[in-house]
């Protein structure tokens, strides 16, 4: 009965907001200036006055997924300062299972897409993003949470770190001229030459977007779904959906588990074969 | 939900550089040099082993080929001795059989002789015997009768060894 209750109410609710499902669902998704940890309960996070830099409008307030950011880096730290005691040759507990994560990107992931030794070198790099974006990912299934993953300038900043690794590192170890010389396959006729260039460049670009596009819409996705699926039970007005809501609400529930462990894997792999291809023209 | 907010990209590099900053200083350095000199330990103790079983075959085959050659000697000089005994032991056989032999053929000459010396004393008393017999007989001159009692008599009077 109270489940009755409240399906009326949030439907009454919406009804009386004169809400579409569409926006009561992007409402859900969107980045905020509050955070709303449990129902009714709104915290105001602190805004600070916007300024222009390089005719960019810099809004540097505290809002919703920044907090989440932060909750992220913090479940990350935490894991690793609690449980991994490096003093001790052999781990226990679920330091165990982080030193398996440790070892799984150093070897699988950092060592067999770079080499041997700037795998080495990158798998700190490499295993914070993994960390931090698994743990981004994973962060909207917990209630009071939300992912920050699903905003497209926190995607775009990782990819961007990604970028600015390549090109960074490649300019490091080849050069200036000698990096942006072997973008451009060897054995390209001269003529060809500017043509290939452009083209390039354009495909490095294309990479890091869709690096950004990919983990974004996928960490969307899921939630759109399930958001989807429960907007039923409003849209219908009626508790004899909510069987059929929840149970593909948990199913899709699951699948974003799987998908979040799966984009964080993908975007690291991605980010090492992308830096490995920049340190090591060869590949 | 698309539009570009350069604000939450500086905040999402601050955070990601505070994290992995903190995160290899604290964690991730000392974990992969401890991963590290772990797998070195592990690959050392293996080529260690390896080593160590390497050195214990050669042992083995060593410590084989001389208990070979031990078992060699040792058969080589069972087999000595036992020669040696065995002759030592026909030497002493032969020895034996030739002073028993020795022995017996003494005996026998002693017996033959002693046998010599009773028949002749045995043929010297007969031939007395007779002789006094016969004497008794002329002398008394008897009938018959007389003649057996007297012989009897003789007999009996013969020492008793020689009744038989």
């Amino acid at each position: 009965m109270a489940l009755v209750n409240t399906t009326k109410a949030a439907a009454d609710s919406l009804a009386e907001h004169s809400e579409s499902l569409g926006t009561w669902i992007t409402h859900h998704i969107k980045n905020g200036p509050e955070w709303h940890p449990f129902p009714n309960v709104h915290l105001h996070l602190p805004h600070i006055p916007p300024f222009d830099f390089l005719g960019m409008h810099i809004d540097l307030s505290i809002t919703n997924h920044v907090v989440m950011l932060w909750v992220a880096g913090f479940i990350v730290l935490a894991m690793f300062l609690l449980f991994l005691k490096p003093k001790n040759k052999i781990q226990t507990g679920f330091g165990t299972l982080l030193e398996m994560l440790v070892v799984f990107i150093r070897d699988e992931v950092a060592i067999a897409n770079m080499g041997e030794k700037d795998g080495r070198r990158f798998t700190p790099f490499l295993l914070t993003a993994f960390i931090f974006i698994l743990i981004s990912n994973l962060l909207g299934l917990i209630p009071m949470f939300s992912t920050p993953t699903s905003n497209i300038n926190v995607t775009a900043g990782l990819a961007l770190t990604t970028f600015g690794a390549t090109q960074y590192f490649g300019v490091k170890e080849q050069g200036l001229i000698g990096y942006y010389k072997n973008l451009v396959p060897h054995g390209v006729p001269i003529l060809l030459w500017p043509l290939m260039f452009i083209i390039e460049i354009m495909g490095l670009i294309a990479k890091h977007v869709a690096l950004t596009i990919r983990l974004f819409a996928n960490m969307n996705a899921g939630h759109i779904v399930l958001f989807a699926f429960l907007g039923l039970i409003i849209l219908f007005k009626s508790y004899l959906i909510s069987p059929v809501s929840i149970g593909f609400g948990v199913f899709v529930y699951f699948l974003e588990f799987l998908v979040a462990f799966i984009q964080a894997y993908i975007f690291t792999v991605l980010s090492a074969l992308f830096i490995g291809m920049s340190v090591n023209p060869e590949h | 939900m698309l539009d570009i907010d350069p604000g939450m990209i500086i905040w999402t590099w601050i955070t990601f550089f505070v994290v992995l900053v903190i995160l290899y200083k604290i964690a991730l350095k000392p974990i992969l040099a401890a991963i590290d000199s772990r797998e070195k330990s592990i690959h050392d103790d293996i080529e260690k082993a390896q080593k160590q079983r390497d050195e214990a075959q050669a042992l083995l085959a060593k410590h084989q080929e001389m208990l070979d050659q031990a078992e060699a000697e040792a058969q080589k000089l069972f087999k000595e001795s036992k020669a040696q005994a065995d002759k030592a032991r026909e030497e002493l056989i032969e020895k034996a059989r030739e002073e028993s032999a020795k022995l017996v053929g003494k005996a026998k000459e002693e017996i033959e002789q002693q046998k010599e010396s009773a028949l002749a004393s045995l043929k010297e008393e007969v031939a007395d015997l007779a002789v006094g017999a016969a004497e008794k007989i002329i002398l008394q001159n008897l009938d018959a009768k007389k003649q057996k009692v007297v012989v009897d008599e003789y007999i009996k009077s013969m020492p008793k060894t020689l009744k038989n």
